[in-house]
């Protein structure tokens, strides 16, 4: 008796049950169609070849042509009402003339039956140019070209510069007035209007051995040698000593006037 | 405190999206669903039915295997069109099972063929190219099959649709309906090159006029709103297709003429209360005992309607409302709607023309044919004797509803997540 009572709201129970179930099921089906997302990505572009201009084409079949209908209307008055159709296939973009009257080239050729296109191929309908563009292909480039400028920036910072092979750098003299460079050739070198000087200076006011630049050490010194008109260093006489030179001192024997520049750039002989 | 800004500062993974229905609960609505729509009929007899305990048990196993695998080993992402091609079949399953059981095992084999055919035409789908180069052979298949049908078929309830192979039979109008579907769809190249539709007007023809020899009037009717819309979306030609309906009332209407007995299947339409025990018997039998159900229905076995002739095919939505609630007859109908609206909005963004057309074709397929069979016994339109697809009892029937979807489905890109992720990939 208990049991057929049971049984009897089991039965009760289910009548409801299902019509709830029912409408769960087609309730979370309508709510997944609606939560779904639909995208549409734009999947490659025709550029116009005069005006640069960008067509993107949005879809997996783009029909080109002068009716309104289609997904990219060309104006060109040579181009047919329904002139060609290009589509994403499994191996890539194709384009297929679709009984055009003045027909499809693919750089140059023209097709008859449908071809596979590639990133920077030039696809004329009629006399209507475009150069067609692969999205993923040219985001794979422009990745291509960014990573290959980053390794190049890389190189650049181990050596100090590159580019300076067959090159030696030594300090030097550098008149500046006349676009002149003394390079200092040896580490003992005297300044002085002789011929015998390491470096001649044919200046009427320059001694004939007037001073000494000499290396000591890592770093280069300048000595008066008694010249008449004397030897500064930034304005400022070198009268007893030495007087160290940095890069870019400006020295002055008599009256002729000189940079030091530590690192002169010279070819390697 | 370093730790702690170290840890805000980690990158936090997106979050998807939360779902408040995901595959794995709305499996577990659709197989309670089932579960408890099937325990009235396992105890409904005194002896428990061991045939039809097994059948019920491997259906839901057949279920649950599917989704597992469509899930984790095939990675599909949308598996809604499942839920619902399952749940409908199962309640055909359980009513086929409470009237006949001993038609259950073959309607349980046919759910497994239409899986099967579904997986397959899934896998065809997948390329336009195999696409393409099927379509010719496809269309000479199905026409060959009709002429099969009409030389060596029987008249069964009228109609002369079945070829008996050895203990069961097939239907051949319905495979010609997948096979009409899939000639019919075609590449946008393909549509804009020829622009015409001669060729598919005298493929279509030729199915429709065998089928009107054969005198299976509402699956003609089927073919031939299937062909209106196939012929729109490929053409958008109104002018054309306006003509073409125009000449086929006509020719409606010529037969009609000539031929009185085709009228005559006709003549209780309107009028079944008039002839409530001859010509609108099923119909008034419908109409009085699905009232009779309310909104939650009599329980399962417990109707009338399931003794009246043909209970289990061309009235099972009758039988539904009855035992089963008009709320769950509404509940079907609504995921035919449902499978229509998904079918479009996959459409606009389906990766050809080939698959818009056969899955917006199929949607309208189904829902004419739903509506010739709901509206049929119901009075608003003629009984015409169409099957309610996945539903009503018939292999055939079952068979073709799952290639249906199999067309809609594939139209879906999330239905190959490898073609996809290639498609990301390049």
């Amino acid at each position: 008796m208990e049991l057929d009572a049971i049984y009897d709201f089991a039965v009760e129970a289910s009548r409801y049950l299902l019509a709830g179930l029912a409408l769960l099921i087609i309730g979370s089906c309508v709510f997944s169609l609606v939560t779904r997302r639909f995208g549409t990505r734009v999947g490659s572009y025709l550029v116009e070849a005069k005006t640069k201009k960008r067509i993107p084409l949005t879809r997996w079949e783009n029909s080109i042509g002068r009716s309104t209908t289609c997904d990219v209307i060309l104006t060109t008055a040579t181009v047919s009402r329904f002139h060609a159709v290009i589509s994403k296939r499994r191996t890539g973009w194709v384009v297929a003339d679709t009984n055009s009257r003045t027909g499809v080239f693919v750089n140059g050729e023209q097709i008859d039956k449908p071809v596979q296109l590639s990133h920077g191929d030039k696809v004329s309908f009629g006399t209507a140019m475009y150069e067609f563009f692969d999205v993923d292909v040219d985001d794979l480039e422009r990745e291509k070209e960014k990573e290959r400028r980053k390794q190049a920036r890389v190189a650049a910072r181990v050596p100090v510069r590159t580019g300076n092979e067959g090159v030696e750098f030594m300090p030097a003299l550098i008149d500046e007035a006349a676009e002149k460079a003394y390079v200092i050739g040896c580490e003992n070198c005297v300044v002085g209007r002789s011929p015998d000087c390491d470096i001649r200076l044919k200046y009427q006011t320059v001694s004939s051995e007037h001073a000494k630049v000499f290396k000591l050490g890592s770093g280069w010194f300048v000595e008066d040698l008694g010249s008449a008109n004397g030897t500064k260093v930034n304005a400022r006489f070198v009268t007893t000593g030495r007087r160290r030179l940095r890069d870019g001192d400006i020295l002055s024997f008599g009256g002729a006037i000189f940079v030091f520049n530590e690192h002169y750039k010279v070819r390697k002989k | 405190m370093a730790e702690k800004n170290e840890k805000k500062q980690k990158p936090k993974k997106p979050k998807k999206p939360k779902h408040p229905f995901n595959w794995l609960s709305m499996l577990l609505f659709a197989t309670m669903f089932q579960l408890i729509s099937m325990m009235p009929v396992i105890f409904l007899s005194e002896e428990i039915n061991i045939e039809v305990v097994g059948v019920f048990g491997g259906f839901i196993l057949t279920e649950w295997l599917y989704f597992v695998c469509a899930r984790w080993f095939a990675k599909q992402r949308a598996t809604e069109l499942e839920i619902i091609a399952f749940t409908l079949s199962g309640i055909g399953l359980v009513t086929v099972a409470s009237v006949y059981p001993n038609y259950a095992l073959k309607q349980f084999i046919a759910i497994l063929i239409g899986l099967a055919a579904f997986i397959v035409l899934l896998a065809i789908m997948r390329n336009v190219e195999v696409i393409s180069a099927l379509r010719i052979p496809v269309a000479v298949a199905a026409v060959g099959l009709l002429c099969v049908n009409l030389v060596m078929a029987e008249t069964i309830n009228g109609a002369l649709n079945w070829i008996s192979l050895g203990s069961f039979s097939i239907q051949p109008s319905e495979l010609v309906k997948v096979a009409f579907i899939f000639v019919g769809a075609a590449t946008l190249e393909k549509l804009q090159s020829t622009h015409s539709l001669t060729r598919y007007l005298i493929f279509s023809l030729g199915c429709v006029g065998a089928l009107f020899l054969m005198r299976d009037f509402g699956t003609a009717l089927i073919f031939f709103a299937t062909f209106l819309v196939i012929a729109f979306m490929r053409s958008g030609d109104i002018k054309t297709i306006g003509l073409i309906s125009v000449a086929a009332v006509l020719g409606a209407g010529l037969i009609i003429y000539f031929k009185p007995y085709v009228a005559s299947r006709f003549e209780a339409y309107r009028h079944v209360w008039e002839y409530a025990n001859d010509g609108g018997f099923q119909q008034t039998r419908v109409l009085s005992y699905s009232a009779s159900g309310g909104f939650f229905g009599l329980g399962i076995g417990e109707g009338r309607l399931r003794h009246i002739f043909a209970s289990t095919t061309d009235l099972i939505f009758g039988v539904i409302c009855e035992e089963w609630g008009l709320v769950v007859g509404f509940c079907v109908i609504l995921c035919f709607a449902f499978v229509a609206v998904y079918a479009l909005r996959l459409a606009r963004h389906a990766r050809s023309t080939v698959y818009s057309i056969a899955a917006v074709a199929s949607a309208a397929l189904l829902l004419v044919q739903l509506s010739l069979n709901v509206f049929g016994i119901t009075d608003l339109l003629p009984l015409t004797g169409v099957t309610l697809p996945f539903i009503s009892r018939g292999g055939t029937s079952m068979i073709c509803s799952w290639a249906l979807f199999a067309f809609i489905k594939s139209a879906d890109i999330k239905t190959y997540p490898i073609l996809e992720k290639q498609m990301e990939d390049k």
